[in-house]
């Protein structure tokens, strides 16, 4: 007896049609499991880090926390473990080392929109104290900022760019794109650029704000510009690279890529390497145009996250977002070393690499090591935060 | 398989409509959700037909539960040559609901309410159609709305309780028994109260979404008026409670 004819002589037998109120009940139910599941913060966003005089600064979803870059040892957390306000932190920690007694912290929360400036201590294991504090934003706060004349400046998912006085946060300028701002902007000189999703490239006064040019690209740009021989890099998302020239004001050159290119390009001398989110991982010759490499590197999983060199530039580290492993190129012939990492978890990577002198750290989401340090010549886990016996 | 099937169609849909309607999200998304629900009318009407024939049978269904209380197999033998299928008035919405819910899922990506949503929404664009990758992120400012943000000031989610409230009484089926109606009286609280709680949460893009659901279904059954009404009830059957329908004609 088929299936179907068992349902429906038990539905004669109970003498009760389906009623159609139950079925809106499934569909609500199924909305419920696929919009809700989970409890506590969810990822919305990517993870940054940041790697300075020997301390690893994670924006670490709930907290930023400040980890020994040898051991993996939480130093502290800001704000600390009994705050029991939920603001999650995406943005990578910037530190401004000319400002305070021993340098600022600058991290920006998410949904809470505000920007926290955290005077270090003289040692780094020593929790700094909250100096000031940025609320004025209308959006969510996604990419990191910049030091530059003072200020610190920063993109936010409301559209605007803002320049904050560093000794004490009140807000110097503000300048509006129109659209949100996921980009880091690039200071150079006196001009800042900043690229926004509404497919737009600006060039402004760094003191004051003000609009020097502008250059409509063919898409959003999520991607940090990256300065090479007094030219901008930067992809979009209609899978194009561009060479920007900073003179002309001009697009001097434009690659296609193979898919959108959502990750910041990494610049080792004159050699850019990139990726597109399809896969293909790209090392440019900026001088003379020309791929380094016979081929695309082609790896099977989605690149959004930006690559990262090892201390010697031998080797090109880049990030699976949906397999959760990281990969090792040879830099000098984009073939991929034996020494791939696979995540314990299937967790994901969004977030970008970071290096420093011997080990690679990356910020796997959807599992519970959430930094993981790896070596740079053999791939090996070092440590994770938090530790693998504790994180289960 | 379910994205290949269902929701990456419906997002490119989504994506050409917003391209050729002048860059206006909710325009794009009115269209779409409109050509859903016309595509579905047929199965939705099929479902209301089957309602009513359950409906007008059930005196006779509930004479031979009597008579045959004691042979379920020859119970189901009758039933079954009065010709009804009891999942006739489910499998319609069986076949609506993987589109409806399509909709709601494409909507949702669309909207990329998060970062990491706008990060997974290249792999459900089709390369092989030009220039649909200029489109993202699509523009979401409306009035006073950002439709990828919840509504602040909640406007949205009153209309969509309220919408909500007033479809639900309307295609409510007349409650046959005690039960059926505290059940009828349950939902027809519940189902609101969760559109509203989901408006509230999510892109109010999604909103705009239920409450054109909402109002096209408001319509539909005006149209159709006649699939809606249901027979008188038995008047042997003492346990009857029939609830009232707004407007519904019994022609």
């Amino acid at each position: 007896m088929s299936l179907w004819r068992i349902v429906t002589d038990r539905l004669y037998q109970r003498g009760k049609p389906l009623h159609g109120s139950a079925l809106l009940a499934v569909l609500l139910l199924f909305v419920v499991l696929t919009g809700c599941a989970g409890g506590g913060l969810r990822h919305e966003s990517w993870p940054g880090l940041l790697v300075d005089d020997g301390t690893v600064y994670a924006a670490n979803l709930e907290r930023v926390q400040a980890l020994n870059a040898e051991t993996g040892k939480l130093l502290w957390s800001f704000p600390d473990e009994t705050d029991k306000n939920q603001r999650p932190f995406y943005s990578t920690p910037v530190i401004a080392k000319e400002h305070g007694d021993h340098g600022l912290l600058l991290i920006a929360g998410y949904k809470d929109k505000t920007v926290y400036a955290l005077a270090l201590g003289e040692s780094r294991a020593e929790r700094p104290d909250l100096l000031w504090t940025f609320a004025g934003a209308g959006g969510q706060y996604v990419g990191s900022g910049v030091v530059a004349d003072g200020k610190f400046i920063i993109g936010n998912g409301d559209g605007y760019v803002y320049a904050l006085d560093l000794d004490d946060g009140t807000q110097a300028w503000t300048f509006r794109t129109k659209d949100r701002v996921w980009a880091t902007p690039v200071a150079v000189e006196d001009t800042l650029y900043v690229a926004s999703l509404d497919h737009t490239l600006y060039a402004l006064d760094v003191t004051t704000g003000a609009e020097k040019w502008k250059l409509v690209l063919g898409g959003a740009v999520s991607a940090t510009p990256v300065l090479v021989d007094g030219a901008l890099w930067v992809g979009d998302f209609t899978s194009k690279l561009y060479q920007i020239d900073l003179v002309t004001q001009q697009i001097a050159w434009t690659f296609d890529a193979g898919d959108w290119i959502w990750a910041t390009p990494v610049a080792d001398g004159n050699i850019l390497y990139f990726a597109d989110v399809g896969g293909r991982v790209y090392a440019l010759n900026t001088e003379t145009r020309a791929l380094v490499w016979n081929a695309p590197a082609v790896i099977d999983d989605v690149l959004h996250s930006r690559p990262a060199l090892s201390a010697d530039g031998g080797l090109l580290f880049i990030a699976g977002y949906e397999k959760g492993v990281v990969h090792a190129l040879d830099t000098e012939t984009g073939s991929e070393m034996n020494w791939g990492v696979v995540t314990r978890n299937p967790g994901r990577l969004p977030g970008d690499l970071v290096t420093d002198a011997s080990r690679l750290y990356a910020m796997p989401i959807l599992v519970a090591e959430r930094v993981q340090a790896l070596d740079q010549e053999t791939g090996k886990v070092l440590w994770t935060y938090p530790p693998v016996e504790t994180a289960k | 398989m379910w994205d290949t099937i269902i929701v990456r169609p419906i997002i490119n849909l989504l994506l050409l409509f917003y391209k050729f309607l002048g860059h206006e999200t909710i325009i794009a998304v009115t269209l779409l959700t409109l050509l859903m629900r016309l595509l579905v009318t047929p199965l939705m009407l099929k479902q209301q037909k089957s309602a009513r024939q359950q409906q007008e049978l059930r005196p006779k269904i509930t004479e031979l539960q009597k008579k045959y209380k004691d042979d379920p197999q020859k119970l189901m033998e009758e039933q079954r040559k009065l010709g009804i299928n009891p999942l006739g008035g489910c499998l319609p919405s069986l076949i609506q609901l993987p589109l409806m819910i399509g909709l709601y899922q494409g909507i949702i990506r669309v909207l990329a309410s998060t970062p990491l949503q706008l990060l997974e929404l290249p792999q459900d664009i089709y390369r092989w159609i030009p220039t649909l990758s200029t489109l993202v992120p699509l523009k979401s400012q409306f009035l006073w709305l950002d439709l990828a943000l919840p509504d602040r000031f909640y406007v949205l989610p009153l209309l969509v309780f309220a919408t909500s409230w007033f479809y639900q009484k309307l295609i409510t089926p007349p409650a046959l028994d005690p039960q059926a109606e505290a059940m009828n009286k349950q939902m027809l609280l519940m189902m609101p109260l969760m559109m509203g709680f989901f408006s509230l949460t999510y892109a109010s893009g999604l909103a705009i979404y239920f409450l054109i659901t909402n109002l096209i279904g408001i319509l539909q059954y005006y149209v159709f008026r006649e699939h809606y009404t249901y027979p008188a009830p038995p008047p042997d059957d003492k346990k009857s409670v029939v609830q009232k329908r707004p407007q519904a004609s019994t022609k």
